[in-house]
């Protein structure tokens, strides 16, 4: 703890030796000029609501869905409950944003790339992959943006921390390269498999479980999220399924007792597990990779063979 | 102007409805100006403007609103002018830019670029839309004219074709998983969100001195609708002339669709309205369906961006939501003209 607060003042110590440093951040859209240490920030994905919790920064405005508690506990914790709600991640309200009089907007770079243009015109606006980003992905847009926001420190140490978390959590799932995991999600419509090239497709192989689903080449939507009918979900056959329910019963309960669902190994051997559907598929970084990571050490210890 | 001169009375009227349209406009205009997701008091609204002392708000004012009301007096105006110039030259009271397949061929290429070739920037969809409406409505145009077909025949190929990009929309809407990705859903049903000076920078000019030629061309459409045997005997060339009209017609859907999204209603109902008000002169008609037009998406994107701030509604969907009962109000009080 005091050597964490012994960075943060050098670190701090530094900006005041040179002040108004403008920094040059190359993402997804650009390169942008970012002010030095803006305090202003707006975030257009809940991944960036993430790092900056992470890093101790709350955001002025959030574009939290027009839902206030999609921004869990372990977020507002850290950055407190007084954000400005900018409107939907898929149409965040440009005019909102410019009310709040930004100094730097985080933008998701498949949501808002039509809308960059006009982002910029607000305020320096930079963009990265957490819609369709891997958890390395997620990791990697974490340091840039801490670096746009001049918390390189606090960013440093918090991911020391966060290695030391996740490899605790690894440690304890063990060796699990014989089982095949995959998550789901099941709206009560449709049920959509988080590709190895999604974000948990990705987090579940750091872990070390294989993927019986093939890998896509490239990287869009529909290859990250596969929305999937039960003949698909049977022929990939996991052997553990991970679910995010976001209705409850889902369309996967109403499966029971077919016999081509039932015969899925992971529903033969009782290895369905139920995780927030919210925290798991909309939630990305460090703090929720974390957050997974424990769902994941729960759940090995109830696999049955 | 005397040969097909309007009795005097007419005039006058359709003089006063159109300076009471025009006001109409301008009022629904500056109204729009003034709400959204922000509230912005009147005197911050002319500070602005005017750039005066006091409290300003640029980036929402100058940046954000003002350049949708200017798209919205734009592409309202040229789709219910295409419209018009449809209508009149198809002679159907049911056609629309969309039927000679403007719509679906823009939604097609527009959709079409963003879910198979993701690789392309955003930027590039309105170029995308604009080609597929070209393609699609020129198809039509041209088999029309080579095959000299009636204005039936060339109106049910429209539709055919018409068919054909839809059932390519519907099978990139089932088999794409993306509702996430909004830029082509919101896109597809006609919205100004997110739209700035650049969107305008490219379109004024093109829709502008489209607009100008439609209007230019409207003596031609009171020819054609004489009927065709009537208006060859006036020594009109009229498989030409119908070509050049839904030519103009088809660039100023295309533009407009490009930039604003597909907004099917504007485009059906604005001329029929105007025609309840004027009557069918098109010299009068035409003027009056592009305030018409202009009005409808005006006052349709500032009641989107009013009603449940921050989140806006659709252009498009308010438009029809808006329009189709004043339409019906006016079908059902003015006497039966066409």
């Amino acid at each position: 703890m005091s050597i964490k607060s012994l960075v943060a003042a050098l670190a701090g110590a530094m900006l005041l030796i040179a002040p108004a440093l403008a920094v040059e951040i190359t993402h997804d859209l650009g390169t942008t000029e970012v002010p030095d240490a803006p305090q202003r920030i707006v975030v257009l994905e809940y991944s960036f609501v993430d790092t900056l919790a992470a890093v101790g920064v709350s955001p002025v405005g959030i574009a939290d869905d027009e839902k206030r508690d999609s921004i869990v506990p372990i977020y507002t914790n850290i950055i407190g409950d007084d954000w400005t709600s900018v409107g939907t991640r898929k149409s965040p309200s440009l005019e909102v944003i410019a009310s709040l009089q930004p100094d730097l907007i985080i933008a998701d770079t498949s949501r808002h790339e039509a809308i960059y243009g006009a982002l910029s015109e607000i305020a320096p606006t930079i963009s990265f992959d957490s819609l369709t980003g891997t958890y390395e992905v997620a990791i990697e847009a974490a340091r840039t943006i801490a670096h746009a926001i001049g918390k390189d420190a606090e960013m440093e140490a918090r991911l020391a921390e966060h290695t030391a978390t996740m490899e605790g959590f690894k440690a304890q799932i063990g060796d699990v390269t014989g089982w095949s995991a995959q998550f789901i999600v099941d709206n009560g419509e449709g049920i959509f498999l988080h590709s190895p090239v999604s974000y948990n497709g990705s987090l579940l192989a750091w872990f070390g479980f294989t993927s019986n689903m093939p890998s896509p080449d490239g990287h869009t939507y529909e290859e990250a999220i596969v929305n999937t009918s039960l003949e698909q979900l049977s022929e990939i056959d996991p052997q553990i399924i991970i679910r995010g329910k976001y209705t409850d019963p889902g369309l996967t309960d109403s499966w029971v007792g077919q016999p081509l669902y039932d015969s899925v190994a992971a529903v033969k051997s009782g290895n369905v597990y139920d995780v927030n559907a919210h925290e798991w598929s909309r939630l990305r970084g460090v703090l929720a990779s974390e957050v997974s990571g424990a769902n994941l050490v729960d759940i090995v210890k109830q696999l049955k063979q | 102007m005397t040969e097909i001169g309007l009795p005097r009375s007419t005039t006058s009227r359709a003089v006063t409805l159109i300076v009471a349209l025009v006001v109409l406009v301008i009022a629904a205009a500056l109204w729009g100006i003034s709400v959204g997701a922000v509230a912005i008091p009147v005197d911050v609204i002319v500070n602005t403007l005017f750039n005066l002392d006091g409290e300003q708000q640029t980036y929402i004012i100058i940046k954000s609103r003002l350049p949708r009301m200017v798209l919205a007096l734009l592409a309202g105006g040229a789709l219910a002018l295409s419209g018009a110039i449809i209508q009149a030259v198809i002679r159907n009271p049911l056609a629309s830019p969309n039927i000679i397949g403007i719509n679906s061929g823009a939604a097609l290429f527009a959709l079409g670029m963003v879910l198979v070739f993701p690789a392309i920037p955003v930027a590039w969809m309105p170029l995308a839309a604009c080609i597929g409406g070209l393609l699609a409505a020129s198809f039509v145009m041209l088999v029309a004219h080579y095959r000299n077909l009636s204005a039936v025949h060339l109106a049910l190929i429209g539709v055919a074709v018409g068919f054909v990009f839809q059932a390519g929309v519907d099978y990139l809407l089932i088999t794409s998983s993306d509702s996430e990705s909004s830029a082509p859903m919101i896109w597809l049903t006609g919205s100004l969100w997110g739209r700035t000076w650049g969107h305008v920078a490219i379109s004024w000019i093109p829709l502008l001195a489209l607009s100008a030629v439609a209007l230019l061309l409207s003596y031609r459409l009171d020819l054609i609708a004489l009927g065709e045997g009537t208006a060859t005997g006036l020594g009109l060339n009229v498989p030409r002339q119908r070509l050049i009209l839904l030519f103009v017609a088809t660039m100023l859907a295309s533009v407009a669709v490009a930039v604003v999204g597909v907004m099917g209603f504007i485009g059906l109902m604005a001329p029929h309205i105007a025609r309840r008000l004027v009557g069918g002169s098109h010299r009068l008609m035409l003027p009056v369906s592009a305030l018409v037009g202009m009005l409808l998406v005006v006052l349709a994107d500032s009641i989107g961006r009013a009603i449940a701030p921050p989140i806006e509604i659709s252009a498009g969907i308010l438009a029809a939501l808006i329009g189709a009962p004043f339409f019906v109000y006016i079908m059902l009080t003015t006497a039966s003209e066409t």
